[in-house]
């Protein structure tokens, strides 16, 4: 049914958005200026996209504001919000190919992916904040003699996204979500890389009967149009997935101005640790291969690092190069292709400077290490793993996101957590064990924001997903991220 | 203060006051057989008036604050702590086991004290999303009211305070018969609680041997709005049936048939260790005992060995006695069930590993016993042991031991030893058990919920479930706004 033509033919057929939406309108800049939004898959220019700065992110904060301020969202029934929410998500399925097509297109990641994990991801992401926006509860304190006491979630009011472009649509939706359910107002702008997704979003968020200026979406990019919404005196919170340097201007540019809330998902160094006692070396290697190289290694949470004990590091790393032989770059658009392009030319070249980087400090090079397919005029990297990778080596230190595996030996479990901490990341953290015991002494002594045991990226929408140390603070997903928009009011009543 | 046991009250304790009665009964030291003191007999006709007291008390003391109450629960927990040793004397006296479990078990109910003291000012109430603009939704937690607990010989401090501290810190009254067997470590805390500066009728200790006819008050009046007890099952189906007519609240910790699952890939010292902890704790007089040990047929052998040889190396004696580990049991008929037991199963093809006899140190003694062989038709695997007495039965598949451990109306505590995680937590959640220990054989603090599902009872006690037992719900719904 689906095949490379179809979805070739669909990309010709469908309306490929590029205007912002602002105030329930989709609209260009103001300036009237657009960008190039190059497709990563061949090189080609996709569309023109509205390219917006300060004075647009202005009018979009404004609107976002007086939809606050009117209540028209925040104080609608909540069955009829649970409504909206609720067609919301089910016009996303409605045109989930699209959607997954747009996303595919613009970040170069297999379709395959895009509609078996970023778009249906998304989808049940809205859901379960849809599912839980009545269930936001309050505290009433012990107290009861002569006074009364309540503790409740207050929405924040305008909340300033800005995404990312590995999962573009997903990421947004981890914010968009709960931002929404607990009746905040948004201003959105996506990444340079990849507006599509985002606009689509805005455009099927009117469709569903969301009010004007409760998601606006502000394509453009970051020293602009992003500086301008971190900077902005009326956004009362920036919620940011991304690197650490911009995480850290976020920072600055709220003491700067307003001193906004700043929550941040930033990058990672993460480790995958497999023990001797490994109780499943072929589901081990299958997830040491994949937790790397799923999305061209364009994740925050990928498995960079693989420390693997002594004893079994010959035979494993054997079976994890044998897995990740098989994983060969293809054209995005087919829906056979596992492994698509790097996001663009700079990030590709970014990974092509680290494997140099890691070759001219001793790393043995096991596989890949080239550019991929460069006839098609797209940007793609070979799945590349480097062995004998030491803990001061940069490759063990330095964030890729790109298809690049560190493989560091150890003896001894202290070793090994001492090798996982050593970073200045803490997002996510695995292990491989038989052992009950040293999986949880373990799984407490590693300092990251989510620890899986037995698997990779083994969770779900109902846990809370965030960092430690420098990959940042504050959780999307759960319930923990629903209260991250909220501020908490103390109401005390004294009976007279 | 320096205390002695004698220095602790033989009356009991109603309304703030010491009560006496003209008939008294005797409270015997099980490791000796000597009477060591006797206590006032009271009558149904006084449990009326620990009610009438506890009532009285209830306005005042409900609207305490939490923190008032706290300041009164502190305290009582210093000077239980205070008074520690003659405490555990006192207990291994009227109770048997070896003092150094008196000791930890004075520190372990103290625990609960200052728990509830802390966690009673956590009485949260919630306000709810409203489904419409003119209205707002809120709950508040208000105390039951007058509580009635029921409590074993096994812990005699410990039962007590696990329903005590939660029901006090609450804000609820409380009147507790003490089992007939250890009444005075019961009015030792009630002369502790008084010092500590709890107000009359707040607490209030009905000693009795008239357990029916004072149970049945407790059941039938309509101002108790809530029953806890711990003990055995039959009882507890009575009292519950007791309490319909009136509607009470119930939290009923009743017996047990422990499974405890020795699979193949268990760390062979760590179950040996976890099995004597469970077993012989006591001289495996608690409910959360284990009662069968399923052992894997790859591992059965060495593990009938390693745990004869551990048994063999308790030593049996008074409590008070130079490391002694194991006491007697708590009265004849204790010992007349073990031996009854004994007697079917050895009837049935069981063999005796080890022991298998009363002990010389006195006529409530038996020795630390482990018996091989065990099959499902003999009595051993369907009844409460109560003693030191360690059933093995073989299987072969981790359905079979799934099945087996769950072949009994009852479901309060399990164990389980593994090395393997996917399996050990399979197990763990299959298992029909309010507690399950995973490579544990002790798990009972203030701060987890303990407690039974199945026949084994209903509620918890301990944590913040255990404060909840005594807290009604109110949702006040405010309109016309």
């Amino acid at each position: 049914m689906t095949s490379l033509a179809h979805f070739e033919a669909l990309a010709g057929r469908i309306a490929i958005p590029s205007h912002a939406v602002i105030d329930g309108k989709t609209v260009p800049a103001q300036s009237g200026k657009t960008f190039a939004n190059v497709s990563p898959r061949n090189g080609a220019i996709i569309n023109k996209v509205a390219e917006l700065d300060a004075g647009d992110v202005d009018a979009a904060v404004a609107a976002a504001r007086r939809a606050f301020d009117d209540g028209t969202w925040r104080k609608m029934h909540y069955r009829q919000k649970k409504k909206i929410l609720f067609k919301f998500a089910d016009l996303m399925e409605r045109d989930a190919e699209q959607l997954a097509l747009l996303e595919s297109l613009d970040v170069g990641k297999p379709i395959k992916d895009a509609l078996a994990v970023d778009i249906p991801g998304s989808i049940k992401t809205l859901r379960y904040y849809a599912e839980a926006l009545d269930k936001v509860y309050g505290e009433v304190g012990p107290e009861t003699t002569d006074r009364i006491s309540f503790a409740v979630h207050e929405p924040l009011g305008v909340i300033g996204v800005i995404v990312p472009w590995n999962f573009p649509l997903l990421m947004a939706m981890w914010k968009v979500g709960p931002a929404l359910a607990m009746g905040n107002s948004i201003v959105l702008k996506p990444a340079e890389q990849s507006p599509l997704t985002a606009l689509k979003m805005g455009e099927l968020a009117l469709e569903a009967g969301l009010p004007p200026g409760v998601l606006n979406i502000v394509p453009g990019f970051g020293a602009t149009a992003g500086k301008a919404l971190a900077l902005h005196m009326d956004v009362d919170m920036i919620a940011f997935t991304g690197s650490g340097p911009v995480g850290k201007l976020l920072m600055q540019y709220s003491g700067q101005s307003n001193l906004k809330r700043v929550s941040l998902e930033l990058g990672g160094k993460s480790p995958q640790i497999v023990f001797a006692d490994c109780p499943d070396m072929n589901a081990a290697a299958v997830s040491a291969a994949w937790g790397v190289f799923f999305n061209q290694g364009e994740v925050c949470t990928a498995a960079s690092r693989l420390l693997v004990q002594e004893a079994i590091a010959d035979e494993f790393t054997d079976k994890l190069l044998k897995v990740a032989k098989k994983i060969v770059p293809g054209d995005p658009l087919n829906p056979t292709t596992t492994f698509g392009s790097m996001v663009s030319e700079e990030q590709m070249k970014t990974a092509l400077r680290y494997i140099g980087t890691a070759t001219s400090e001793g790393n043995t090079l096991r596989l890949g290490g080239n550019r991929a397919r460069e006839d098609s005029g797209g940007f793609y990297v070979e799945p590349t793993v480097f062995d004998a990778v030491q803990p001061t080596h940069t490759l063990a230190k330095e964030e890729v996101f790109g298809p690049v595996l560190a493989v560091t030996r150890f003896k001894t479990p202290e070793e090994a957590i001492r090798i996982a901490n050593g970073t200045i990341y803490g997002l996510a953290a695995g292990l491989w064990t038989r052992d009950v015991s040293l999986a949880h002494r373990a799984a407490r002594d590693l300092k990251a924001g989510l620890v899986w045991v037995n698997g990779w990226d083994a969770c779900d929408i109902t846990m809370p997903f965030g960092g430690f140390k420098q990959s940042g603070f504050g959780r999307d997903r759960s319930m923990h991220a629903l209260h991250k928009y909220a501020d908490l009011k103390a109401i005390s009543i004294t009976l007279r | 203060m320096d205390m002695t046991p004698d220095d602790f009250p033989t009356s009991a304790y109603i309304g703030g006051e010491w009560v006496t009665s003209k008939d008294r009964f005797a409270v015997v030291n099980p490791a000796t057989g000597l009477v060591i003191a006797s206590v006032p007999d009271l009558t149904a006709a006084d449990a009326r008036r620990a009610i009438d007291a506890a009532s009285a008390a209830l306005p005042a003391w409900s609207a305490k604050t939490a923190k008032d109450r706290a300041a009164v629960l502190r305290r009582w927990n210093e000077l239980i702590l205070a008074e520690a040793e003659p405490l555990a004397q006192l207990m291994t006296a009227e109770q048997g086991k070896p003092l150094a479990e008196s000791r930890g078990e004075v520190a372990y109910g103290a625990s609960f004290v200052e728990w509830f003291a802390e966690e009673g000012k956590r009485a949260y109430g919630r306000t709810i999303p409203t489904t419409a603009a003119s209205k707002r939704y809120v709950t508040i937690k208000q105390p039951i009211g007058v509580v009635a607990a029921i409590t074993p010989w096994n812990f005699p401090i410990a039962m007590i305070t696990r329903k005590v501290a939660p029901a006090l810190a609450a804000g609820c009254t409380i009147i507790v018969k003490p089992a007939e067997d250890t009444p005075l470590c019961a009015l030792a805390l009630a002369k502790l609680a008084e010092k500590a500066g709890l107000p009359e009728g707040v607490l209030n200790v009905v000693t009795t041997r008239n357990a029916r006819g004072v149970g049945e008050v407790l059941c039938a009046d309509s101002r108790v709005r809530k029953l806890t007890f711990t003990g055995s099952t039959e009882v507890g189906k009575v009292l519950y049936r007791q309490c319909a007519d009136t509607v009470k609240k119930l939290t009923l910790e009743l017996g047990g048939n422990a499974p405890l699952i020795v699979f193949d890939d268990a760390d062979l010292d760590q179950a040996v260790a976890g099995a004597m902890a469970s077993k012989y704790r006591n001289a495996g007089q608690t409910c959360v005992c284990a009662n069968r040990i399923l052992v894997q047929a790859g591992i059965y052998d060495r593990f009938a060995d390693a745990l004869a040889k551990a048994a063999q190396s308790l030593i049996i004696g008074p409590g008070t006695g130079q490391g002694v580990n194991l006491g007697p049991l708590i009265n004849a008929e204790a010992i007349a069930k073990v031996e009854s037991l004994m007697a079917d199963a050895v009837k049935r093809g069981g063999t005796v590993k080890t022991g298998g006899a009363k002990d010389a140190a006195g006529s409530l003694f038996y020795k630390p016993t482990v018996l091989t062989g065990v099959t499902a038709d003999m009595d051993i695997v369907g009844q409460e042991i109560f003693g030191p007495v360690a059933a093995l039965i073989k299987f072969e598949t981790d359905d079979e031991a799934i099945a087996l451990a769950n072949s009994t109306p009852f479901g309060l505590a399990a164990y389980l030893f593994s090395q393997n995680i996917s399996r050990a937590w399979k197990t763990a959640e299959k298992l029909e058990a309010g507690m399950v220990g995973v490579n544990e054989g002790i798990f009972s603090n203030e701060v987890v919920p303990f407690g039974g599902v199945k026949e084994s009872g209903l509620g918890r006690e301990g944590a913040a479930e255990g404060l909840d037992e005594y807290l009604e719900t109110k949702f006040i719904c405010l309109g016309g706004i």
